[in-house]
């Protein structure tokens, strides 16, 4: 008996990861049952779907995607490359509906960023030590929120992971001598462009990518990357300026200077990163400072850490933390096991650090609960009042959903308008014609002072020209003066 | 101000007034909502141009008002009025909601719905049958239901010569039933109203006719233009249950609703529930009228709190003094409205003001004969039967008694599987 608990003391070994990645799982499969209510769920779980969705049904019509902003409505700026409006236009010709397929690609890539990172450690790190890193991967809230709504974030670090796990392995290779070829490197920087085209922060993996090449003076990887990953983005780039005659990169840049809050920066800190990862930045400094994993793995998560100063852009939002999670865990496993060196686990209180912050990890993310999809009641509700949006004409209204499921498009996008207004980015003419001449069926406002989503020359001109019909579930419906 | 734009200003401010009517078949109720709606002109001239041929094809000479009302191809085929039809007209002094409901006694769920929230019911009872118990049966369920007035339209005046002797005795019959029937229900008794008309001819309907100068009182419009509704709303219990909360950003946090009864007052302690936590109400806000000091029903405001504490949609605002009952057993009064009989023990969701909650029924006390009207003991609820029944719920909801508080004290089941509404419920105690 002595024996056997000493064996277990001097050697936390697979058996012990074994249990961990069971807890873990068992713990990720109870959580599975507000995920999938989050997939299939009805109406719009967070605002900006909606017009995710609105843009891929647009996709395959032949529409502008990106149009002249001074024509008059959509007033919005599409944001994003086309290629996430592609793959989600593509899946939905399978679902059908308006919300399965964006969300089943974020959720597929919420899986397949952790089935890499077993794939990754299977041999490198152990079978048992991989897995457990993947549900810690897994149990992150954050992820679990983006990787179950319509955006593009977790498919486009999926490619970005992709992209990198080529990179890093190639890199790796080099330094050992043994290979040459420029093939995965070529590949990486595919995979980094479409992660690019998907979405443009993606981008972080470019400069790691230079950064790490010119450490290493590594000039013909470079050249490599650079007409893998740059090329097809710069080409994209040029087709779609041609074809949009130049709105392309007005609709894609515009929205990045939003202004900065560093009250935002520091809520979503406080409140969302240090509550999930705050576990997990000790281990990474030690790591860093004790074990420090290959040098791309180190740029990258340089890279990542200062995208999350992105967290105090006006309108961001915990997204900009995924991408610091993801690679914090593979530095943290690759420091770990990745080195190939054991020596360091001859220090008993050293062997047991990695079971004690996995545990430790478990026991700050397990408290946090994901936001569940809304109650049935209210997916009801919103059922029949998209009913009357169905009527012909244009409408303006907060909850989107309810005019992708009347089949109306999406004119506005309410959490843009504020910031680029204030910053002069956004050109109110067209949206103040139309409210003037009386476009909309109806307006739907919130009903409190301040419209926090519409700047006040257009709360102004909706006033002229509108009246109060409606107040329910406070908000404002406003139909033209007669 | 245009005298347009004044007019349709004048009209969104003005008084609503909802109210159902139910008769038994061919009592005329289908006529006198015809009526009403052709006199106050909210008839379009091409619908009554259709009636105008429809009424010549059949052979008849006056226009036949009902078939303004039976617009559903299926009950003008069966002509009767087969679900709750909304119609809406306005006068000069008030808007109006009509909630026209069928009279059969298989249409005992319809007639529920549309009266359910009727501040008046009108009571069609034809003078040549006198009161049938079908009549009583419409009492019956605008008494259970709280309707505070109650107007009882002895219509057909003209097919027995309008003989006050007539009127008198269903008056007198009528008021002693409504009498009994108080004394067996709980609540305020509501305002009885009685007025003899002729639908078919117009006689008391819009204006006094000559043909009864034995009655007193005042036509029927002017009785639904004048009743006063504001005293019926209870202004002593103030009750707000969230519908929403209203987070536009990181600054602004508002709970979104309805006033249900009571008055919210700026500045005033209240009680969160079921939680019990407590905090001050900071601002009332609406966008039109901004910071108001206070709020009553039925008006939609937003509430801000002194405290950041944890609200979500279904929880309920009182005063500290003055709580709704919150628990997980009570009484109350269903009306059964499927096929599939009610099953004891069975989950259903129940949804009172904003909240949801799984409940069970775990016993029928009685079920009302709706035929006799007689309490008969049941193991089942069927279609269109009203029992009292004893419900427990998963999780405790607040609550008041139905003849206390309508909207707080009234609910509906609705079936999991398919979400069929599938009882009202009138909460007893």
């Amino acid at each position: 008996m002595k024996n056997t608990t000493s064996a277990f003391l001097d050697s936390p070994q697979s058996w012990v990861w074994g249990i961990l990645s069971a807890v873990f799982a068992l713990s990720l499969i109870l959580s599975l049952g507000s995920l999938i209510s989050r997939i299939f769920c009805g109406v719009q779980i967070q605002q900006t779907e909606c017009y995710m969705v609105d843009r891929a049904l647009l996709f395959f019509t032949g529409a502008n995607l990106y149009p002249d902003p001074s024509q008059g409505g959509p007033y919005i700026f599409t944001a994003y490359p086309p290629l996430y409006f592609f793959l989600q236009a593509l899946v939905l010709k399978a679902t059908g509906g308006l919300w399965l397929a964006g969300r089943l690609l974020s959720f597929s890539s919420y899986l397949g960023c952790g089935f890499l990172l077993i794939a990754w450690g299977w041999n490198r790190w152990g079978k048992t030590r991989a897995l457990a890193t993947a549900c810690v991967f897994w149990l992150s809230p954050t992820w679990k929120l983006w990787g179950s709504i319509v955006r593009p974030d977790t498919l486009s670090l999926l490619f970005h992971f992709s992209a990198f796990l080529l990179l890093y392995g190639d890199s790796m290779e080099m330094k050992s001598g043994k290979r040459k070829s420029g093939v995965l490197t070529l590949a990486g920087g595919f995979l980094s462009a479409a992660a690019v085209c998907i979405k443009q922060t993606t981008i972080s993996l470019w400069f790691a990518y230079l950064l790490f090449a010119l450490i290493r003076k590594e000039w013909g990887r470079l050249r490599v990357f650079v007409l893998g990953a740059c090329l097809p983005v710069f080409l994209l780039v040029v087709w779609e300026q041609f074809k949009t005659n130049g709105y392309f990169l007005k609709h894609t840049t515009t929205w990045l200077d939003t202004g900065y809050d560093f009250t935002l920066l520091k809520y979503y800190f406080l409140h969302g990163f240090l509550k999930e990862a705050g576990w997990l930045l000790p281990a990474v400094v030690l790591i860093l400072v004790f074990r420090p994993p290959g040098l791309l793995l180190r740029c990258q998560l340089l890279m990542a850490g200062i995208q999350l100063a992105s967290l105090g852009r006006n309108g961001g939002a915990e997204n900009y933390t995924l991408e610091f999670w993801l690679y914090a865990i593979l530095l943290a496993a690759e420091g770990c096991w990745g080195g190939g060196e054991k020596d360091w686990e001859k220090l008993k209180w050293v062997k047991w650090a990695p079971p004690f912050f996995a545990m430790a990890g478990y026991l700050f993310l397990i408290p946090i609960p994901v936001v569940s999809a809304p109650p049935r009641e209210t997916i009801l509700e919103k059922m029949e009042a998209a009913k009357m949006y169905e009527a012909p004409g244009s409408y303006l209204c907060l909850d989107m959903d309810l005019l992708l499921m009347a089949g109306k498009r999406i004119e506005y996008q309410p959490v843009e308008f504020q910031y680029l207004f204030r910053k002069g980015r956004w050109e109110p003419r067209p949206l103040l014609n139309d409210i003037k001449m009386k476009k909309f069926n109806s307006v739907e406002i919130y009903d409190i002072p301040e419209q926090y989503l519409l700047p006040g020359i257009v709360v102004d001109e909706i006033k002229k020209n509108y009246h109060v019909s409606l107040r329910e579930y406070g908000r404002l419906w406003l139909v033209p003066d007669r | 101000m245009s005298l347009n734009a004044k007019t349709l200003l004048n009209y969104e401010k003005m008084d609503l007034l909802r109210f159902s009517t139910a008769g038994s078949v061919d009592d005329g109720k289908s006529t006198l909502i015809g009526r009403l709606l052709y006199d106050s002109k909210g008839v379009f001239e091409d619908q009554l141009e259709a009636i105008r041929r429809t009424t010549e094809k059949k052979g008849g000479e006056d226009i036949d008002f009902a078939l303004i009302t039976d617009g559903l191809a299926a009950e003008r085929e069966q002509g009767i009025t087969i679900d709750v039809a909304y119609r809406y007209f306005a006068t000069s002094k008030r808007k109006f909601i009509i909630g026209d409901t069928p009279g059969h006694e298989q249409y005992t769920r319809n007639m529920v719905t549309g009266a359910s929230t009727a501040d008046l019911a009108i009571i069609l009872i034809d003078a040549r049958n006198g009161v049938l118990i079908q009549s009583k049966r419409h009492g019956y369920i605008a008494r259970l239901l709280g309707i505070p007035h109650i107007l009882v339209a002895v219509n057909k005046m003209d097919l027995v010569d309008f003989k006050q002797d007539v009127y008198e005795k269903i008056k007198n019959e009528y008021a002693a039933f409504f009498r009994k029937l108080s004394g067996e229900t709980p609540g305020k008794s509501p305002e009885l109203t009685f007025i003899p008309i002729s639908a078919l001819k117009g006689d008391n309907v819009t204006v006094k006719s000559k043909a009864t100068p034995w009655y007193g009182g005042k036509s029927l419009l002017d009785h639904l233009e004048t009743v006063q509704i504001s005293k019926d709303r209870n202004m002593e219990d103030f009750r707000f249950p969230v519908q929403l909360v209203l987070r536009p950003n990181l600054d602004y946090r508002g709970f979104s609703g309805k006033v249900a009864s009571g008055r919210a007052r700026k500045g005033k302690q209240i009680v969160i529930l079921p939680s019990g936590n407590t905090a001050k109400i900071k601002s009332i806000d609406t966008f039109d009228q901004g910071d108001l000091e206070d709020a009553f029903p039925p008006m939609c405001v937003t509430l801000r709190l002194s405290e950041e504490v944890d609200i979500s949609r279904g929880d309920m605002l009182a005063y500290p003094d003055n709580q709704p009952r919150c628990d997980k057993n009570f009484s109350a009064h269903l009306c059964w409205m499927v096929k599939e009989p009610l099953a004891l023990k069975k989950k259903y969701v129940l949804k009172l003001a904003t909240g949801e909650v799984k409940a069970v029924v775990d016993s029928i006390s009685w079920v009302r004969d709706m035929k006799t009207l007689e309490k008969n003991s049941a193991s089942q609820l069927d279609l269109n039967d009203i029992g009292l029944v004893s419900l427990q719920t998963l999780k405790p909801i607040c609550f008041d008694p139905y003849a206390r508080n309508r909207v707080t004290g009234s609910f509906i089941l609705i079936d999991e599987l398919n979400n069929n509404t599938v009882a009202a419920g009138m909460i007893v105690e």
